[in-house]
């Protein structure tokens, strides 16, 4: 499949002066977007399992995951971690070295310059 | 909810796609409209009286209320959890087109060819270079830009801005994300009943959502629509043959337009004038004067001038000048917009501004009414929020 990049050019600015508090906002966003897309889906699992006359609730409490379920659950979380801390990734330390070239072109062109 | 985009190319996301899309829509409504409205309120009564007693006055433009502003601490948390959104725009819509980029291809490709859908067109010249302002800079954080291309025939940098533009949007800019376009030429139809344009150019059309409106609102008339990137043309062309609306897209600069002197009636930009240097700025007006007839419209829809707006105003809309990686657009709203106008030709009392309100979210009639109105600036004026008003500007060319 065709991989389209997920990070755009340029350095990210920091709001709070210390950039360690712009990146815990960041964390703090994804996350709740994750717990957000969490609470819909039980939301929507319930639903569907008491339509079909499951009394989901009760099962959740006394199910027992299997070997395959928790790897599956392991790939998951790893993923669920790696996106809540993209701000602290490895664009961490790359992502400045394309902002001194949209620096230096936006100068010149903003004086007008060819 | 977000709203379902209204033509075959849609892509469905997952149900947990869809969830955090809509949590992004969500969020970003919260940004724009609650904590907007509270950082407005911090500066009323913290900010400001804190700069008056400093400098016994007032903030008196934009840049001084920045400086003012930054060390707010609301400022910093509705800046930085608004860029994240940015960021969080496009990152809920990537995933998804890339998984449904082969279909969309050949969707596009089958809806291209489609005759009996409309008889619109898509020319590519790949002799046509990225201008440098579009290559390097992000612009809008879109990661790629508008242009890049991932695979051959590529449609995915018109689906990422479509799809994208539709959660930014949070419901504001029209069902069909076209209400800019709607509301620009359903007011040169009523308020110029006489003026019956045959041909209509769109520049930087990108998907060509808003030139679709022109096509609409003047069935009879040629609309043709230009743009640097060749992936949103292909997609604009594709979104307008299934929506049964005939644009003729073509890549080309609008600083160079290859079209001939004096061969259209409307010359339309919208959101295209600030994301470029002055030079091609400038560069554009004396082409769209160029190629109008004599009594063409040039018509740009845009954000209002920073020496037409209150100096908070003027700051609020410059935040995506600082942050949203678009950093020509300060530079363009601190320039005279007659004075861009008559630079390039055009008679300085041939000159117009508008101040309209959103076309398709109310009745015709009331609409129709508002044109009367003063034209003057306010807190809506360009501004994402409720009740938006859309800012245009430009000139009659002589006859």
């Amino acid at each position: 499949m065709t991989e389209i990049p997920m990070t755009s050019k340029g350095k990210r600015p920091s709001f709070f002066g210390d950039s360690a508090v712009d990146q815990i906002v960041t964390m703090m966003l994804e996350m709740m977007a994750e717990l957000w897309v969490v609470k819909e889906r039980v939301y929507t699992l319930e639903k569907v399992l008491g339509e079909a006359g499951i009394a989901a609730k009760e099962k959740i409490e006394a199910c027992k995951l299997s070997e395959d379920d928790v790897a599956e659950l392991e790939v998951a979380r790893r993923k669920y971690v790696e996106t809540i801390m993209r701000s602290l990734g490895a664009n961490f330390v790359d992502r400045g070295s394309l902002q001194t070239e949209i620096d230096a072109l936006t100068d010149k062109m903003k004086k007008g310059a060819d | 909810m977000i709203q379902d985009l209204l033509h075959s190319l849609k892509v469905d996301p997952t149900r947990d796609e869809s969830a955090r899309q809509e949590f992004v829509s969500c969020l970003r409504g919260y940004i724009l409209v609650d904590m907007a409205t509270t950082m407005n309120r911090r500066y009323e009564e913290k900010v400001a009286p804190q700069f008056e007693r400093e400098h016994k006055r007032l903030p008196e433009n934009g840049p001084e209320v920045h400086r003012a502003m930054k060390s707010d601490v609301y400022f910093k948390f509705y800046s930085s959890i608004r860029y994240n959104a940015q960021e969080m725009v496009w990152r809920s819509v990537i995933p998804v087109v890339e998984r449904n980029l082969d279909g969309l291809i050949e969707q596009a490709k089958n809806l291209q060819d489609d005759a009996a859908k409309a008889s619109g067109s898509v020319k590519l010249d790949s002799e046509v270079a990225i201008p440098r302002n579009v290559s390097v800079v992000d612009v809008h954080l879109a990661p790629g830009c508008y242009h890049s291309e991932y695979a051959s025939d590529d449609v995915a940098a018109g689906a990422i801005y479509d799809n994208g533009l539709n959660i930014f949007a949070a419901n504001m800019m029209g069902r069909n994300l076209d209400d800019i376009g709607e509301s620009m030429s359903n007011y040169v139809r009523l308020k110029y009943p006489d003026f019956h344009p045959a041909k209509i150019l769109d520049c930087g059309c990108t998907i060509g959502h808003n030139s679709a409106a022109w096509a609409k609102t003047y069935p009879d008339a040629e609309v043709h629509a230009i743009d640097v990137s060749a992936p949103v043309l292909r997609y604009g062309n594709a979104r307008a043959q299934s929506q049964g609306v005939a644009v003729q897209f073509e890549q080309m600069n609008a600083t160079a337009l290859k079209f001939e002197d004096e061969s259209f009636d409307v010359v339309f930009t919208s959101m295209f004038l600030h994301e470029l240097p002055l030079k091609d700025i400038h560069a554009f007006m004396a082409e769209a004067f160029r190629v109008l007839k004599p009594g063409g419209l040039l018509l740009n829809m845009e954000l209002p001038p920073n020496d037409q707006m209150q100096a908070y105003d003027s700051f609020y809309l410059d935040w995506d000048s600082y942050y949203n990686q678009e950093p020509f657009y300060k530079c363009f709203r601190d320039q005279n917009y007659a004075a861009l106008c008559t630079g390039a030709g055009f008679e300085k009392d041939q000159c117009v501004q508008f101040v309209m309100p959103q076309f398709t979210y109310m009745d015709e009639a009331d609409f129709e009414a508002s044109i009367g109105g003063s034209g003057d600036m306010d807190d809506k004026v360009g501004r994402l929020t409720a009740g938006i008003n859309w800012f245009g500007f430009g000139a009659w060319k002589q006859a």
